[in-house]
């Protein structure tokens, strides 16, 4: 499980950033930020995944402390950025052996995950050209399937639905389901609120660095819908 | 350790596939053959290209030994334009990396801030000491070949030491990258602090010689054969390299 | 520089040029690698007319400063993307 211990992160000299968020997620989650821009969900996600290190707070995956054992944490992460960031003088397969060999997997595990997850989000033999080469929605695949492939226990998505083509979207929705069925916990920040009602079962809404909303999906729309409930939050703006 | 091997053959695979082995070889080579020609050549370039007239040399002056010669291209032609041009490009060392997002990639990864580090300085450091050598063993070609000969053994103990000069310019270059934001201004520092170490290492006190300029000094004292060298300032050299590394990686850690 | 060119023909070319020729060469071969290279990323750096006049008029330094710095001044804010 993921626990959050009021997390506390504030960019110096300004006020912005997330203050005293506390989350506890359990194996079969997934879980939506929810947020304007600005909010700090991006700092939130760039907390826990160790881009940034935070003021306050404990951040712990299985009882494994991100501060304690950066290694042991990163390695059960999956991790995709909002932007997609890629060498771009290798090929999309070079970089996927890059990255199984960083998280040491074998080659014929690659080769096997790589088959499958290529075929379902339609690749093909774009695998084989240069990076550099790709548009925005095939970098993010490709990131996609950098992060799928070493079988993370937490799978954490900035806006993972922007650019994505409807197969590969159906695709993505399906692969969470599908991951926190086998035991992953899923965390996303999106702007997307009625795709999130249906998929997520618990849901965080942020606001000027303040945790405003966290708790279950189911009662919060026993209230009212998310759509509402967000308008009603940063309606005194 | 093989993730930083990983890391390494990344770093030295972009930078083939940018032909960077090439055209910096080709420009150290340059370099290295243009010093002992123009120094051998001196009379007859000033006798005939003008704007010289009021010079005149002496025909009696005595002929520059292999060793100076070697000397002045190493400290007069590598360790000045080719040095700044180095430099400038490892200026996208770091800073590039976190401007692309690149260094949030490895972040996020299993990979300890360690290895990232080493495997940047291992990386710059093998693309630099190649095509140094490279330039440096041509320049002794034709050297000896203009100028008579020299020990080959003292020529490899000198670039041998010169590769840890290097080493701790691409160290520095790492650590001011961790404080600047500004490839330009990184270029800059980096060039300053690098002239500012080869400068005082002309001081001839011993605490000047702890500076990691002393190891050039011993490197040129391979070329010299003075052998009363201070083979102490390999250990300062080295511990100074320590020093920015870790000096980085406290700043990395802390961003 | 002294413009008279006669001055040329008064050096003992037969003595210099083969020692003065591995430079000629040289730095015509870095100066093809910045070409080839400007050539294939023309429509991508910042300014790509500066640089070529750059390339071929500095001697020795133009080539290597752009292989060092120019191109690597890609026009949009994500180095390496070609799109």
């Amino acid at each position: 499980m993921l626990s959050i211990n009021n997390l506390t992160k504030l960019y110096k000299g300004s006020e912005k950033g997330i203050r005293n968020l506390t989350l506890d997620l359990v194996e079969g989650d997934i879980c939506a930020f929810i947020g304007m821009n600005g909010a700090g969900k991006t700092t939130s996600i760039k907390s826990i995944v160790g881009i940034h290190s935070f003021d306050q707070g404990a951040i712990e995956l299985d009882g494994v402390s991100i501060e304690k054992n950066p290694q042991e944490f990163k390695h059960m992460v999956g991790y995709s950025p909002d932007t997609p960031v890629l060498y771009g003088n290798m090929t999309g397969y070079s970089y996927l052996e890059l990255i199984g060999s960083i998280y040491q997997i074998d080659n014929e595990t690659i080769n096997e995950q790589l088959n499958t997850l290529l075929k379902k989000l339609n690749f093909g033999s774009a695998i084989h050209d240069l990076i550099s080469t790709y548009s925005h929605g095939m970098k993010q695949r490709l990131v996609l399937i950098s992060i799928l492939m070493h079988n993370p226990k937490l799978i954490i998505l900035d806006e993972p639905f922007v650019g994505l083509d409807p197969n590969a979207t159906y695709f993505l929705q399906e692969e969470m389901k599908k991951r926190v069925a086998e035991g992953s916990i899923v965390l996303y920040s999106t702007h997307v609120l009625e795709v999130a009602e249906k998929l997520c079962n618990k849901v965080v809404m942020i606001h000027n660095g303040e945790v405003v909303v966290n708790d279950t999906m189911i009662n919060l729309l026993s209230e009212s819908s998310l759509g509402e409930k967000f308008r009603s939050i940063t309606a005194h703006e | 350790m093989t993730k930083f091997y990983t890391l390494t053959c990344t770093e030295l695979v972009e930078a083939a596939k940018e032909f960077k082995f090439i055209w910096l070889s080709l420009f150290f080579v340059i370099l290295g053959i243009t010093q002992p020609l123009i120094t051998k050549y001196m009379d007859v370039i000033l006798e005939n290209v003008g704007g010289a007239d009021g010079i005149t040399i002496d025909p009696n002056r005595p002929v520059p030994s292999s060793a100076e010669v070697l000397l002045s291209t190493i400290s007069g032609q590598f360790n000045q334009i080719g040095l700044i041009i180095l430099i400038i490009s490892f200026m996208g060392l770091i800073a590039a990396d976190r401007n692309s997002g690149m260094q949030d990639f490895i972040l996020t990864r299993p990979v300890s801030l360690r290895s990232y580090l080493l495997s940047k300085l291992m990386g710059h450091w093998v693309i630099s000491m190649f095509s140094i050598s490279i330039g440096a063993v041509v320049s002794y070609g034709y050297t000896i070949f203009l100028f008579g000969s020299f020990s080959f053994s003292n020529f490899l103990l000198f670039l041998l030491l010169y590769s840890l000069w290097i080493l701790f310019v691409v160290s520095l270059a790492i650590l001011i990258s961790t404080f600047v934001k500004s490839p330009i201004l990184i270029a800059i520092t980096t060039i300053a602090a690098s002239i500012f170490f080869i400068l005082i290492k002309g001081f001839n006190h011993f605490l000047f010689q702890l500076s990691p300029g002393g190891t050039l000094n011993l490197a040129e004292n391979q070329l010299l054969s003075v052998h009363d060298s201070n083979y102490f300032s390999i250990a300062t050299c080295v511990a100074f390299i320590l020093l920015n590394l870790s000096w980085a990686n406290m700043n990395l850690k802390k961003s | 520089m002294n413009t008279d060119m006669t001055v040329l023909l008064e050096i003992d070319w037969p003595q210099i040029l083969p020692f003065v020729l591995p430079i000629i060469l040289f730095n015509l071969l870095l100066i093809g690698v910045a070409l080839y290279d400007w050539f294939k990323r023309k429509d991508l750096i910042v300014s790509p007319y500066i640089w070529l006049v750059t390339i071929i008029l500095l001697q020795l330094l133009g080539p290597i400063l752009y292989l060092v710095i120019g191109r690597r001044m890609i026009r949009n804010d994500y180095s390496g993307e070609a799109s």
